[in-house]
């Protein structure tokens, strides 16, 4: 067989089994759809374009008049969206159910002075202890004139003196500078896309190894040798398709939510390395099931959950950062966390920040699709 | 009913020979439960993650500062520090991703402060509202306020003739002893058993739509081999095939959210609220998923569209209905959107349970969850005897 034919044969058989991917309905509704659904409802929950932060959510109770100069001052605060509240039994269950962070009830007579609040927090919350900050700054603020007031009529200083020494006083304030190329936790879209990218393909590409199951199993491979057609020729067509499918499914991801969602994946080069690398692990693994699975019903129904658990792992449900070091360590035995790596590194140190990542990928893949090409060659030329 | 029994028992011991039943129905949904309320339970360790301080003034009243910042417990909480000797090593540090955000006291910090109070402390972070500058910043208010609170009240002391040292330790006494409004703090159950008592429930009702598709699936088997239409031959109604098979999806969907909601219980220790609730809106949402399900399957579809559309199933109402991220954070039409799903009013009714509501506040829920079951109940009965065959 001459190197012509044999490409002919290859690209035969790529040609084929994307036809055979483009009439499936549903494949596509998992390769077209569904990542860009979940990418828009959990980037919405994480942020959307709020690039990395979000706004603290702090619930308030006001049970009386003569609060609403506070009140005012915390609508006012840049970091925190003030959500009323109309009880306390009402703010416990936002609390509970993670809608507020936190919560402050403002009793009766709380312009008075020395009144303690009552304030709601989650144990062991971060975010509520950020918020804890605020309102005690917000509070400092407001009672400083209190106390300068209270000083003044001790020591006898008059109103007159006070309005001065309030006008000449400046607190402290901060002064933020943005420091360039910094590391920073990337959330709302930004993360997400890069997250979905990586669990789809992932997915996808184990879903497709029930057709190849049931290629396998229907004699179609064996029988396709029948041909004047070399056994490695059949198998590079198997797997080149699912590279295809799997590098298509990627690359539509980096595409749509660059173009909708202004995500910033970096260097085109670096994410198309990286992208590259990631499928081939993914064909080989979508290789390895279709070889040794049983049944397509098997490698069906096996494929989104092993999918889910390995992107949980690997950080495509919430970013690694946050979960604790023996997961996020358990986490780099698969590829997903690797790619994860990758992908968020691209955008803020460039190909050289992702170069470690690319290669464990590369080893992977290359290391995963041998295998599964020799099981695969074993089960299909395998005479029953 | 007698033949329906036995060929749900026949088809559950056929099931439970294939072992991804097994792993689909059990083994799946708990090791998620449990990995979700593992890793979310403390994803919030610390908000802001480590602060780094540069103290280029080198007063009394800088060390003063940071010191009472570095021994607060509360501030612990939100951020952990981390000292730094110059501004440049504290850029250096954010670029390596040491620290999330740095705090620089300038030169001449404590005399700006003693002289006039005003003073800017320059806040380092990676990007426009990144956590750690937000936690930075919170760190910097707080302790700017009582500063403002403590200096104040000294020059006004001053104002009155006292000499400053004087002033500034009466402001000092003054503040310690009448501090104004304080927080008396409510803390709320929180950790990996909450967190628990939101994903568990969460993955049981993915995984409740997986364990019906197990059965759906040999359903489509038997149509695809023939061997449905052949059981016309015998005394059989058509539908007592379905409802075998559905009968045993529904036990499969509730054994899997029962076991999930026992290692929930036993691994984290989350309390998913009243137990009769919790069982309730398991049956009536395994129900609707049996519904919803078997209705999928009942169409004039091919077995791979079929199948496909399970799993689309599953993953769009579990998105949607809020199984993978917490639904109360998502924005507000999104949580009117999840009421488009029985996933999304299971939720709520989980929701209600986990913070403290009973039975008798689970009644929109159960009724949502019971139309679903019965309107799809009567489509796959009209749709089969349509396309048994």
């Amino acid at each position: 067989m001459s190197r012509l034919a044999a490409v002919h044969v290859l690209s035969a058989l790529v040609a084929a089994n994307l036809r055979r991917q483009g009439r499936d309905r549903i494949g596509l509704f998992f390769m077209v759809i569904l990542p860009f659904v979940i990418i828009v409802v959990v980037g919405l929950a994480l942020g959307g374009h709020a690039g990395d932060g979000q706004r603290l959510r702090l619930g308030l109770v006001v049970e009386g008049a003569g609060s609403g100069e506070l009140v005012a001052r915390f609508a006012e605060h840049p970091e925190l969206t003030v959500v009323r509240v109309a009880g306390v039994a009402e703010l416990r269950r936002q609390i509970g159910q993670g809608s507020l962070v936190a919560g402050l009830v403002l009793p009766e007579g709380v312009g008075d002075g020395a009144v303690r609040l009552p304030f709601y927090l989650v144990d062991g919350s971060g975010e509520a202890a950020v918020v804890r900050n605020n309102v005690h700054a917000v509070l400092g603020r407001y009672g400083a004139l209190a106390g300068a007031e209270r000083m003044a009529g001790r020591l006898g200083a008059s109103p007159a003196q006070v309005d001065l020494v309030v006008a000449r006083t400046d607190p402290i304030f901060s002064d933020v500078r943005v420091v360039p190329g910094a590391e920073t936790l990337r959330l709302g879209f930004a993360y997400t896309a890069p997250a979905n990218l990586v669990l789809f393909t992932f997915i996808n590409s184990a879903a497709v190894a029930g057709a190849l199951v049931e290629t396998r199993r229907l004699g179609i491979s064996r029988r396709s040798l029948a041909a004047p057609v070399r056994p490695w020729v059949l198998l590079a067509g198997e797997v080149l398709s699912r590279y295809v499918i799997a590098l298509l499914q990627a690359l539509l991801v980096v595409v749509v939510t660059a173009l909708l969602f202004g995500v910033e994946w970096g260097p085109p080069a670096g994410v198309l390395l990286v992208v590259a690398a990631f499928c081939l692990v993914s064909t080989g693994v979508a290789m390895l099931v279709g070889g040794l699975a049983g049944t397509g019903m098997q490698a069906a129904a096996l494929g989104p959950p092993i999918g889910i658990v390995l992107g949980m792992l690997g950080g495509c449900m919430w970013p690694l950062l946050i979960v604790p070091p023996l997961l996020r360590d358990a986490g780099h035995v698969f590829p997903h966390a690797w790619a994860m790596d990758a992908l968020l590194a691209l955008p803020q140190r460039g190909l050289d920040g992702a170069m470690t990542p690319v290669a464990v990928l590369l080893a992977m893949g290359v290391a995963v699709t041998a295998v599964s090409l020799h099981l695969f060659r074993r089960s299909v030329l395998r005479t029953r | 009913m007698r033949i329906i029994l036995v060929m749900s028992g026949r088809e559950l011991v056929a099931r439970l020979r294939d072992w991804t039943a097994l792993l689909v129905v059990l083994v799946a949904p708990v090791v998620l439960a449990s990995l979700f309320s593992f890793a979310l339970g403390r994803a919030d360790p610390v908000a802001g993650g480590v602060l780094g301080v540069v103290d280029l003034d080198g007063s009394e009243l800088s060390a003063f500062v940071i010191d009472e910042v570095a021994g607060s417990p509360e501030v612990a909480a939100s951020v952990d520090l981390r000292r730094l000797p110059t501004e440049e090593a504290a850029e250096q540090a954010l670029r390596d991703g040491d620290v999330e955000a740095a705090v620089i006291f300038p030169r001449d910090f404590g005399a700006t402060v003693q002289r006039s109070g005003g003073q800017s402390l320059t806040i380092l972070t990676p990007a426009e509202g990144a956590r750690g500058g937000i936690a930075a910043r919170g760190v910097v208010e707080r302790v700017s306020a009582e500063v403002y609170a403590v200096t104040l009240a000294a020059r006004v002391a001053v104002a009155t003739g006292l000499p400053a040292d004087e002033a500034r330790s009466e402001a000092e006494r003054d503040h310690a002893r009448q501090p104004g409004l304080t927080l008396d703090e409510h803390v709320m159950p929180g950790g990996s058993a909450v967190a628990a008592a939101y994903y568990g429930p969460g993955m049981a009702l993915l995984f409740g739509f997986f364990a019906v598709a197990v059965a759906a699936r040999s359903l489509l088997a038997e149509r695809r081999l023939g061997t449905l239409a052949r059981t016309r031959a015998a005394p059989v109604a058509a539908l007592a095939v379905v409802a075998a098979k559905g009968l045993v999806g529904f036990l499969f969907a509730l054994l899997g959210m029962l076991a999930t909601w026992g290692s929930s219980v036993l691994l984290f220790g989350a309390d998913w609220g009243d137990p009769l609730g919790v069982v309730l809106l398991f049956t009536v949402f395994a129900l609707a998923a049996t519904g919803l399900t078997m209705a999928l399957v009942s169409g004039p579809r091919t077995g791979g569209e079929a199948e496909g559309s399970l799993l689309v199933l599953a993953f769009t109402f579990a998105v949607l209905g809020g199984n993978l991220i917490n639904l109360y954070r998502m924005p507000e039409y999104m949580q009117w959107v999840s009421l488009l799903t029985p996933n999304g009013w299971a939720t709520r009714g989980f929701s209600i349970l986990t913070t403290g509501g009973g039975l008798s506040d689970l009644g929109g829920p159960l009724l949502a969850l019971a139309v679903i079951a019965v309107g799809f109940a009567a489509v796959v009965a009209v749709r089969f005897r349509k396309g048994l065959t």
